[in-house]
């Protein structure tokens, strides 16, 4: 390959254009990939920032309306944006005057009465997401450090034309004018995401007006506004939205839903949590979002008439999630039933009223449930699970959580009956023991993920039935199941090719147990053997000979491991992007900086703060996350 | 329809002529992978031939040898292993041949094939990784180097 350089002559720029955007695309490729092209030669750079489409940019720092202006102007093709006060702005060149120094512009539309929301500190176990913070100014005591204001959201605006998505999260200084300033420029923008966020009705009334391209919207913790500025946006811009959710936003009520369902026909996917909408707010948009498909309602005020206006006008429905409804009982399911024929997706999360019956409706109308999610719903038992069993046999995914009453019985009819399923799910399902799970794994045989939290009475039988039925099983998390030992590794490492393993608290697990599986599974990207007291540096030496593919790692709570047994890691496995450590209390600083230097494409490391030493600390920098012991 | 080919009973066939004067008879239902070839036999410009000056018969070569894999419709896996052998290529020069041919001939499969495997070569490679690779030399000043790293610290990782 040496000589030439063919590549330049022979691509015209358009064709160059195409590579390098599709660099940025996909897997494997992104922000990185990007920036190195830029630095590659100076028509590779102009190319580069010419087409470069989306960034994740800081809100906080002085400098922060300063990188806004000079992104906008350096990277003008940028589509979609994510604005982040939780991220600090880097330095840019040349210092900022002090007679520019941004203000905390106040803004002329604010209506608000509501005092400033003061930023939340930074806890000090959060993971480091500024660059090597060389420019940061100093932070002066007592005031708050600046931030993103509506200039620099203006400069965006103005500079990026093109912009079609775009997400301001906790940003506390932006109001209504930066949102004028995005729909008088951005006519293009589809997506809006706003979260913890004070801006007030102007803003999105602009919005609606300016952006007659909106398909989504996104709103949770925002204040400062009123259902007036929902109400104005959808009359402008309702026929275009296709998806809207807000989630704790105090100031909403039924109000909005009926605008919503008045001015929004073509709305598909909608997500309320609120606790001040009532059933009116739901039938409103019953009546009038008839092309609904999903539906997301966390909302205690609700009850069973709104579910039986769903049942009623959403003929289209396929996926319903319904969270702490307290008030609804079988009778909605029934209405559901009835009328979503075409419901493939149902999650119920603390449900208290809903018994079997409520299933038993669903499974036998909505021949196509593909997912069934149950959570906390406490009144279901086994009669529930069999009637899924009997009717369902497009049933792909089954999640139940916290279903103490359901027992094992249950499970002989999803083995008859589910043969398709693919994923299953079992946490805090108290009673459910080894049979269970035989009947699965002999029914079940496409089984490629299998999930179990807290499952006391699952042992090696259980792994071993799943082992010998199951050769497509490629996740497997088998968290605090106490009884499960090397024997039941052994029969998985034989039969099944594991791409991800969770052993966390199986503390009779042994360095057995993981050799086996090192030397079964050689495709293993994701590994957690926390909590396993006496696994050790063997195991850890099998890991890094027959898992060159891992990427994340968590060895935390291993009293065992040491220094040595992170080395071998460290040889073998290139890979690891991810790796948690702490409360080893084996491992010393020569090992953490054996990871450090040893894994390059390392993105985390959680470690206890004292076992870094100054030198780790420079090389790695942002890396490094710092376990929060709460002293 | 203009048909190139003779006898009653043969598929219509169009012939390629290559710069380097190579000619090559193929069946339309192949040539017209190429919308360049297609709009010229639906314009009926294809007596004597089609003359293509931009691509040699050793390229010519090899993108008859897509579009006749990919004109039969096989089964999609089979295609998916074509194409990775297909682009299984140690020249340089010549994949970027394929590029430019699948662009003149506007054959959007074999162009998004060829671009995505130049792609491919550049991602998870560091600058002078992607310079050594493809021999590009670098033709920034100190200065300038420093102020492009300075502006990729703006945006964040997702």
């Amino acid at each position: 390959m040496r000589g030439a350089d063919l590549i330049n002559p022979a691509l015209p720029d358009e064709l160059l254009d195409d590579v390098i955007r599709r660099v940025g695309a996909g897997p494997g490729g992104g922000k990185r990939d990007l920036d190195a092209c830029a630095l590659v030669c100076r028509r590779w750079r102009r190319l580069e920032r010419a087409s470069r489409r989306s960034a994740r940019l800081a809100a906080s720092g002085e400098r922060a309306d300063e990188v806004l202006r000079l992104v906008a102007e350096r990277f003008p093709a940028l589509a979609d944006v994510s604005v982040d006060e939780r991220l600090t702005a880097a330095g840019v060149v040349g210092a900022v005057p002090r007679s520019r120094r941004p203000r905390q512009a106040r803004p002329v539309h604010r209506t608000s009465p509501f005092r400033r929301r003061r930023r939340l500190p930074v806890a000090s176990s959060a993971v480091h997401i500024a660059p090597f913070p060389l420019d940061q100014p100093a932070i002066d005591d007592g005031s708050e450090r600046s931030c993103l204001t509506d200039v620099g959201l203006a400069h965006l605006a103005r500079g990026c034309r093109g912009l079609e998505k775009l997400s301001l999260i906790w940003c506390s200084a932006i109001s209504s004018t930066g949102l004028v300033r995005i729909a008088e420029n951005c006519k293009n923008l589809t997506s809006l995401e706003l979260q913890a966020c004070y801006i007030g009705d102007p803003g999105l009334i602009a919005i609606g007006e300016g952006c007659k391209l909106l398909k989504n919207l996104n709103m949770r913790f925002v204040e400062g506004t009123t259902d007036e500025g929902l109400i104005g946006l959808v009359k402008s811009c309702g026929q275009s939205l296709v998806s809207l959710s807000v989630a704790t936003c105090v100031w909403l009520t039924d109000a909005s839903l009926s605008a919503v369902g008045s001015h929004c026909p073509n709305l598909e996917i909608l997500s309320v949590e609120s606790d001040r909408i009532r059933d009116d707010g739901v039938i409103s948009i019953a009546k009038g979002c008839r092309q609904l498909k999903k539906l997301k309602l966390q909302c205690i005020g609700a009850g069973d008439e709104a579910l039986d206006a769903i049942g009623l006008f959403c003929s289209l429905l396929e996926s319903l999630s319904l969270n702490n409804f307290e008030r609804f009982t079988d009778r909605s399911l029934s209405s559901i039933a009835k009328g979503c024929k075409n419901l493939t997706d149902l999650v119920l999360n603390d449900c208290q009223l809903l018994t079997d019956s409520s299933l038993e409706f669903v499974a036998r109308n909505c021949k196509k449930l593909a997912q069934l999610k149950i959570n906390g719903c406490q009144n279901m038992e086994t009669a529930a699970l069999e009637h899924i069993g009997r009717w369902c046999p497009g049933l792909l995914e089954l999640s139940l959580i916290f279903c103490p009453r359901i027992q094992d019985s249950a499970f002989l009819e999803i083995g008859r009956g589910c043969s398709l399923l693919r994923t299953l799910y079992l946490v805090d399902c108290s009673r459910i023991s080894d049979g269970a799970l035989c009947h699965i794994a002999q029914g079940c045989k496409n089984l490629t993920e299998l999930s179990i939290r807290r499952g006391y009475e699952i042992g090696d039988k259980a792994l071993i039935s799943v082992a010998e039925n199951c050769k497509s099983l490629r996740e497997l998390t088998l968290q605090f199941c106490e009884r499960v030992s090397d024997a039941g590794l052994f029969a998985i490492a034989e039969n099944c090719s594991l791409h991800k393993l969770n052993l966390c608290g199986c503390t009779l697990i042994t360095d057995s147990g993981l050799t086996a599986i090192a030397r079964g599974c050689p495709d293993l990207v994701f590994l957690d053997i926390s909590v396993l007291r006496v696994v050790g540096d063997i195991a850890l030496a099998e890991i890094g000979e027959g898992c060159p593919k891992l990427k994340e790692i968590a060895l935390s709570h291993c009293p065992e491991v040491t220094d040595v047994g992170l080395g071998h890691l460290a040889r073998g496995c290139l890979q690891v992007e991810s790796c948690q450590m702490v409360y080893c209390r084996q491992i010393t600083s020569a090992g953490v900086a054996t990871i450090i230097s040893g894994c390059s494409r390392l993105k985390k490391l959680l470690v206890e703060e004292w076992k870094v030493s100054e030198r780790t600390r420079r090389r790695a920098g942002p890396v490094l996350s710092f376990l929060c012991t709460g002293l | 329809m203009a048909s190139a080919g003779s006898g009653d009973e043969k598929a219509a066939t169009v012939t390629l002529i290559s710069s380097d004067n190579e000619h090559f008879e193929v069946p339309e239902a192949v040539a017209t992978l190429s919308q360049t070839i297609r709009h010229m036999i639906e314009d009926g410009c294809t007596d004597g031939g089609v003359p293509l000056p931009n691509v040699t018969g050793r390229i010519l070569a090899k993108v008859l040898e897509y579009c006749n894999k990919h004109a039969a419709a096989s089964d999609k896996d089979e295609l998916e292993k074509f194409d990775k052998a297909f682009v299984d290529i140690d020249d340089q020069a010549t994949l970027f041949d394929l590029v430019m041919a699948a662009n003149y001939l506007d054959i959007r499969g074999m162009l998004d094939l060829t671009c995505q495997t130049i792609a491919d070569m550049i991602k998870g490679k560091s600058v002078e990784e992607i310079r050594e690779t493809f021999n590009i030399k670098n033709d920034f000043t100190p200065e300038e180097e420093a102020e492009i790293r300075r502006e990729n610290q703006w945006a964040f990782d997702d």
